[in-house]
C-alpha cells in the first residue's frame, strides 16, 4: 500500500468512526441526560455532565465500536461524574441556588403540596441509598424496570439486578412510612 | 396462622409487583393462601392496599425522578465542546507548563556545547595575540641547511618600510598567508612566501644566495658543494638583568644607571 492510500485509508477510518460516533450520541444522548438527571436532578447540571460523558466517550471511541459495551461504559461514566459533582460542595451550593430561583423541579408541577412534600422526602431518601442500589434504582427506573435490559446496562446478572431492585425499594418504603 | 403471620407475605407481595413487570417475592401456593386471608380479613386488606400504593408511589417518584429529555442543542453543544478540545490540545505547546521546560533543555544544551568548545584541543584554540607569538614559529627560519628552501619554490617578499601594522599582528599574518599557501591545492608548485622582520632581511637573502649558489658564505669557498654544510651551534649568551633603579623625582637630572656612563 503506497503512502497516499494509507493516508487516504487513514482518512475515510477517521470519518466513519465520526459517523458511528455522531449515531451514537444521537441514539445514547437521552439515557446519559435521564442517568445523570437521576443523580443530580439538576438539568443543567445534568446536560453539563452527559456533554461531559460524550467528550471523553469520543477520547475512546477507537475502543467503543461495539455498541453495548459503549452504552455500559457511558453509563459509568456518566454515573461516575454526575456522583463527583454532587460531592462538590461549590456544585450543591450553585445547583440549590439556582433550585431556588427556578422554583421547583419540573416533574412536581402541578403536584399537591403533599406530593411534592412526599417527592422531596423521597428524593433525599434515594440520594441516601448506596451506590450499587441507586444505580439499579434509577436505570431500572430509566429502562421500564426492565430487568434484562438494566442487567446489560449495568453488566451484571439479571438476579443481581432484581435482589438489590428490591431492598432499594424496601429502603424507601421503610424511610417513607 | 393470624394477621401478624400475613404481614411480611404482604410486604412481599406488594414489594413485588413493580409496574405488573415483577413477578411476586411469594410463591403461587402462598400467594393463593394470602388471597384467601385478604378477603376475610378487611385490616389486613388495608394494609396490603396501602404497601401497594406506597410503593407505586415510590416507582412513580423514582420515574418523574429521571423523567426529562436533553435540550435540542444537546448534540451540537457536545461538538462545540469537542472543538474546544481540539483547540486546547493545539495550543498546549504554549502553556508555561510545556516551553518552559523547553527553553530550560535548550539553555542546558548551549551551557554543554559551550564548555564542550572550550576543551576542545590546542590546534583548535584561539589563543589572544601575546600567546599566538609564543606559539607561532616565526616564519623565516633558514638557520638549519636541511630545511632551506630551494629557491626555485621559495621566494621572499621585503617588508614595508615603516610597518604600519604592529609587529604581533603582522608576524601572525605571514604565518598564516605562508599556510594557505602552502596547503592552496589550486597553486600547482607549492610557492613558499614569507615575511621577514625589519633587520633580518640581509641575514635571508644571503642565505638564499648561499642555497643557489651552494656556498655559505665567502669562507665557505673552498666547501665542496656536495659537501654538508657546517653551521656552528648558535651561542646563547647568559642573560643580563640590569638593577631597576628609582626614578628621581620630577625635576632632577636624569642619571643613566650603566656604569660606562658614570
Amino acid at each position: 500500500m503506497t503512502e497516499a492510500a494509507a493516508i487516504l485509508d487513514s482518512g475515510s477510518n477517521e470519518q466513519a468512526l465520526e459517523r458511528e460516533f455522531e449515531q451514537r450520541l444521537a441514539d445514547c444522548s437521552t439515557l446519559a441526560y435521564r442517568v445523570a438527571l437521576g443523580v443530580l436532578r439538576n438539568h443543567a447540571d445534568a446536560e453539563d455532565v452527559a456533554q461531559e460523558a460524550f467528550v471523553r466517550a469520543h477520547h475512546h471511541f477507537a475502543g467503543l465500536q461495539d455498541r453495548e459495551h459503549f452504552k455500559a461504559w457511558l453509563i459509568r461514566t456518566v454515573w461516575r461524574l454526575a456522583i463527583d459533582r454532587q460531592r462538590s460542595a461549590a456544585r450543591r451550593d450553585r445547583r440549590e441556588q439556582t433550585g431556588f430561583e427556578l422554583g421547583t423541579p419540573g416533574w412536581t408541577n402541578g403536584q399537591t403540596p403533599e406530593a411534592q412534600e412526599f417527592q422531596r422526602r423521597l428524593d433525599d431518601a434515594i440520594d441516601a441509598l448506596p451506590a450499587d442500589l441507586r444505580r439499579v434504582l434509577v436505570l431500572a427506573a430509566i429502562e421500564g424496570y426492565d430487568m434484562r435490559e438494566t442487567a446489560a446496562l449495568l453488566e451484571i446478572p439479571e438476579g443481581t439486578v432484581r435482589s438489590r431492585l428490591h431492598r432499594a425499594r424496601k429502603i424507601l418504603a421503610e424511610k417513607l412510612r | 396462622m393470624n394477621c401478624q403471620d400475613y404481614q411480611q407475605w404482604i410486604e412481599d407481595a406488594a414489594l413485588g409487583a413493580i409496574a405488573g413487570r415483577i413477578a411476586d417475592e411469594i410463591d403461587g401456593s402462598r400467594r393463593a393462601q394470602l388471597d384467601a386471608h385478604l378477603a376475610a380479613c378487611p385490616e389486613c386488606h388495608r394494609a396490603f392496599e396501602a404497601a401497594q400504593k406506597l410503593y407505586a408511589a415510590i416507582d412513580e417518584g423514582v420515574a418523574a425522578r429521571v423523567e426529562g429529555m436533553p435540550s435540542g442543542d444537546f448534540a451540537a453543544r457536545v461538538r462545540m465542546r469537542l472543538a474546544d478540545e481540539r483547540e486546547r490540545a493545539q495550543l498546549r505547546w504554549w502553556r508555561p507548563g510545556i516551553w518552559i521546560p523547553a527553553l530550560g533543555s535548550a539553555a542546558l544544551a548551549l551551557l554543554l556545547l559551550s564548555i564542550w568548545i572550550a576543551r576542545r584541543p590546542n590546534e583548535h584554540r584561539h589563543y589572544p595575540p601575546q600567546q599566538q607569538i609564543a606559539h607561532t614559529p616565526v616564519a623565516p627560519k633558514p638557520a638549519s641547511p636541511g630545511s632551506v628552501t630551494p629557491p626555485e619554490q621559495a621566494s621572499v617578499t621585503r617588508p614595508p618600510a615603516t610597518p604600519a601594522a604592529p609587529r604581533r599582528s603582522r608576524v601572525a599574518g605571514a604565518t598564516r598567508q605562508s599556510r594557505e599557501r602552502k596547503s592552496s591545492p589550486d597553486s600547482g608548485a607549492p610557492q613558499l612566501q614569507v615575511q621577514v622582520q625589519p633587520g633580518q632581511w640581509a641575514a635571508i637573502t644571503s642565505l638564499c644566495r648561499a642555497g643557489q649558489s651552494g656556498k655559505v658564505n665567502e669562507t665557505a669557498k673552498d666547501v665542496p658543494a656536495d659537501q654538508p654544510l657546517q653551521v656552528k651551534p648558535v651561542e646563547i649568551p647568559p642573560l643580563v638583568v640590569a638593577e631597576i633603579q628609582d626614578p628621581k623625582p620630577v625635576g632632577s637630572e636624569p642619571e643613566s644607571t650603566n656604569d660606562q656612563d658614570r
